[in-house]
């Protein structure tokens, strides 16, 4: 399928692959909770995240640049909203390139620059090491709800079919000429998109029949999660205190 | 002592769809214990209909019994699954799970087996099909054919004794249609397999029916059916007639013109 | 529109992230007690979630070369109902945020709100409101599909860049224009997309449809009590939408009613909190254009706070006009 696979690197090996999912998701989780609280002067505590983060892309031999890459696209984002700020005026000023910058939009522009491009190295990092499954099996046993994760493990199968099926449609309505420059041509793409729902209606007949055919009734079973192991959890302690000193420590 | 029921015993099955289509008109089929039955027949001809009555996904009218006599009849009732299983043309359908060693294991956890059992079922089924090591892979990193084995793992698993599929060589290279040959051949129970693909079925299947028109058109030995060319033309198949037909230098079928495109 | 870690401060963060997940949590304990169709839920969820996240990867062109994309919400509530509109937007959220980095995992909440419940749920009790309003049929329908999208990427977007203003992030005379203006284009795109999306869903499979095959048997039966109250909700939440949104950015720079409004229930107040607690919030120091920025946003947490009190409003009137269960209802479905 076209969709680049988000999780290429979730079923390669190396220590940090082999650690609970558990571990993982709560550490990525208190990492983003960290990273955001972080006020954007503390300049010290983002370099040392970073640099944790990369350590972490070191140990799970998971390439660096795949994960900058990621990292790296929510950055329109960041351009759209916030670019905005320092041109704005405020009470204490700087100039730069005869520029009149204030100080304060320019340390709000550096922080969610900072904080959001982390969160996605972070994610990127914990999906790149954790096998979806065991991501969904380890949320399960920290106690999220299992009819919401019963439907996230299906939607994650059914995505990339459905990303395949759009992309085919798209392409069958660009090979016969379809270039859109206007706004109404939306309605082509309405029409895609509604032939893709019937489709998409249609597999959920299908599969929910082989499910019944092999036995489901309205939960999905489980299989039993692995045993959280002593590594597991020093992982888990390590990290987080690891987290907890840059946050409050380092400015 | 009880004598030996049919697999399938099927009577005077009518079904018709919500557009008024009338897909299956009073078909009457039976298939006996660990019979293996080629169900062919030309587009349309109620073939895929027919597998989803069998396994009440569907609910026709008139009599269909799966196994010792259970009727599949009761509104929203399927067969257990350790008695029919049914294998989808398209497997990513059957294929729900984030990997396939869940997507095997959900019908054996389903029947509450212990998990060293569903684990034995698991490494079972995806031994049978040459799938070996694949338990954590996704199912969207699988090729065609590997799909369409982790399929009939997932339905093997649950150990069923009769056996449907449908268009089960669809799609594959030839390598991926002898693996999927094999599986059938292995497989000891009831087989009931819909095809348009005589050339495959003929090594699994010794029985040949041909629906047409929602009924039995034709019911016979795999052998003799497929010598009598001209009845499987009348009924949309063919089998060994591709040569003379290319020899013969346009066949009879619908002959293509295509309008000038000057300018 | 899909905000990222770290955009929305500590307060805006945990609040949407409650209101989201009692939402959510309202919308699956809805989904699981519809006993008719509940097993078949859980499949088709799951497909409709992957839908939107495909459709969404549809771009079309909104002029000048850039290109928006499908938001589905209100598509997807026209089709499958409001809940399972905003747990189908969850998915989707979730994974976009999980597996391809749209939107922070800290945001999650935020963006449920937006997406999901402020551009799915709302613009629903709209379309109900509208098709009181318009004449019954599938032409009423669709009208007031298209409008409710209309809205609903409208007030997704005002949602978003009330918070981004709020937490500090973004100018509110910069992210408001930004947000909404574009999204102004985009909201065409999206009605356009939902109108061709039901129709073609309603020639290939009008079955699976169930408020399009209920649509006659709803009219009969009750009909002038249940016309009426639609027809003031409706009416009402459009007008009060209409005002806040191209009313309130534009408003003289005297006191207004909203703004009273806004600050009788802490909007303003949290705003302020905020700036020690978090970043150094430089809004209060702006002033463009002549348009205070307090003013622009309190007039988005003004439309914010009318429509949740709309939509408490409406909760209240469907919990008492509820008609009887099963001895009054001969009529009703």
């Amino acid at each position: 399928m076209e969709h680049g696979f988000a999780d290429k690197y979730s079923s390669t090996d190396s220590p940090v692959h082999r650690l609970d999912a558990r571990s993982k998701a709560l550490v990525a989780l208190f990492f983003i909770l960290m990273v955001v609280t972080t006020p954007p002067q503390h300049l010290l505590a983002f370099v040392v995240y970073a640099g944790l983060l990369l350590w972490t892309t070191a140990l799970a031999r998971v390439p660096v640049t795949f994960i900058a890459t990621r990292a790296l696209m929510v950055l329109p984002f960041s351009a759209f909203v916030a670019i905005g700020l320092p041109f704005l005026g405020g009470n204490e000023t700087t100039s730069f390139l005869g520029l009149r910058l204030s100080v304060n939009g320019l340390w709000v522009l550096a922080g969610v620059t900072m904080k959001s491009t982390l969160g996605v190295a972070a994610l990127t990092l914990l999906i790149s090491t954790t096998p979806f499954s065991n991501l969904m099996a380890g949320l399960r046993s920290l106690g999220a709800p299992a009819f919401f994760l019963d439907l996230l493990a299906l939607t994650y199968r059914y995505l990339f079919l459905l990303v395949g099926e759009a992309m085919r449609l798209k392409r069958a309505a660009l090979a016969r000429g379809y270039n859109p420059k206007w706004l109404p041509q939306a309605i082509i793409v309405g029409r895609l998109a509604g032939s893709l729902f019937v489709r998409s209606y249609e597999h959920a007949e299908r599969m929910y029949g082989g499910m019944r055919l092999r036995g489901y009734d309205s939960r999905m079973p489980a299989a039993t999660p692995a045993r959280f192991r002593a590594a597991d959890a020093l992982a888990l302690a390590a990290s987080m205190a690891a987290l907890a000193f840059v946050r409050v420590f380092l400015k | 002592m009880i004598p030996p029921t049919d697999a399938i015993d099927v009577s005077g099955l009518r079904f018709r769809y919500h557009d008024g289509t009338e897909a299956l008109r009073g078909l009457n089929l039976r298939v006996r214990q660990g019979e293996s039955v080629c169900l062919a027949g030309p587009n349309g001809a109620g073939k895929s209909t027919l597998l989803l009555c069998l396994s009440g996904l569907l609910k026709g009218e008139g009599n269909v019994r799966v196994g010792n006599g259970v009727p599949v009849d009761a509104a929203r009732r399927v067969p257990r699954p350790s008695l029919f299983g049914l294998v989808f043309q398209d497997p990513e359908d059957q294929l729900f799970c984030p990997t396939v060693g869940e997507d095997v294991a959900f019908g054996p956890r389903n029947g509450r087996l212990t998990e060293e059992a569903v684990a034995q079922r698991v490494r079972e089924s995806l031994a049978a099909v040459g799938l070996s090591g694949f338990d954590g892979r996704s199912a969207h990193h699988l090729s065609g054919g590997e799909k369409r084995r982790a399929a009939i793992a997932a339905v093997l698993a649950c150990r069923p004794e009769i056996l449907a599929l449908d268009e089960p060589w669809a799609n594959l290279d030839a390598r991926a249609s002898l693996a999927v040959t094999d599986i059938l051949r292995a497989f000891a129970g009831a087989k009931l397999v819909v095809s348009q693909d005589l050339y495959h079925a003929a090594e699994v299947c010794e029985r040949l029916v041909i629906l047409d028109g929602g009924v039995v058109a034709a019911d016979g030995p795999m052998k003799e059916l497929l010598s009598d060319a001209t009845l499987l033309k009348e009924h949309g198949l063919e089998f060994g007639a591709r040569c003379a037909h290319c020899a013969s230098g346009r066949g009879k079928g619908v002959q293509a013109t295509f309008p000038s495109t000057g300018k | 529109m899909h905000v990222p870690d770290g955009f929305v401060s500590g307060p805006i963060n945990a609040t949407t992230a409650v209101v989201s997940a009692a939402t959510v949590g309202f919308a699956m304990w809805r989904a699981q007690r519809e006993l008719r169709e509940k097993e078949f839920r859980v499949p088709l969820l799951a497909t409709t979630a992957a839908f939107v996240f495909a459709a969404q990867m549809l771009n079309f062109p909104i002029g000048g070369g850039t290109s928006g994309h499908f938001l589905g919400a209100v598509t997807v509530a026209a089709l499958l109902g409001p809940w399972s509109a905003c747990l189908a937007l969850t998915l989707v959220l979730t994974i976009q945020g999980l597996l391809f980095g749209d939107g922070g995992i800290s945001a999650l909440g935020t963006n449920i709100l937006n997406m999901g419940i402020i551009g799915g749920i709302l613009p629903c009790l709209l379309m109900r409101g509208l098709r009181a309003l318009l004449p019954s049929g599938r032409g009423g329908y669709v009208t007031a599909a298209a409008v409710a999208s209309w809205v609903s990427v409208m007030l997704a977007s005002s949602a978003c860049a009330l918070e981004l203003a709020l937490s500090g992030t973004s100018p509110i005379a910069i992210a408001f224009p930004a947000m909404v203006g574009t999204h102004a284009v985009i909201g065409i795109g999206e009605a356009l997309i939902c109108v061709a999306v039901l129709t073609a869903v309603a020639a290939a499979r009008p079955d699976i449809v169930p408020s399009w095959a209920r649509l006659n048997e709803r009219e009969s039966g009750n009909r002038f009590a249940r016309r009426s109250v639609w027809a003031l909700v409706g009416a009402g939440l459009t007008v009060a939408i209409s005002l806040a949104i191209f009313g309130s950015p534009f408003a003289s720079s005297s006191p207004d009613g909203l703004e009273k409004v806004a600050a009788d229930k802490g909007f303003l107040q949290s705003s302020s909190a905020e700036k020690t607690v978090w970043t150094k919030a430089p809004f209060p120091d702006y002033q463009v254009g002549g348009i205070r920025t307090e003013k622009v946003s309190t007039g988005l947490a003004g439309l914010i706070g009318t429509v949740l009190v709309f939509g408490l409003g409406f909760a209240l009137i469907k919990v008492v006009a509820r008609p009887p269960a099963k001895a009054g209802g001969a009529g009703m479905k």
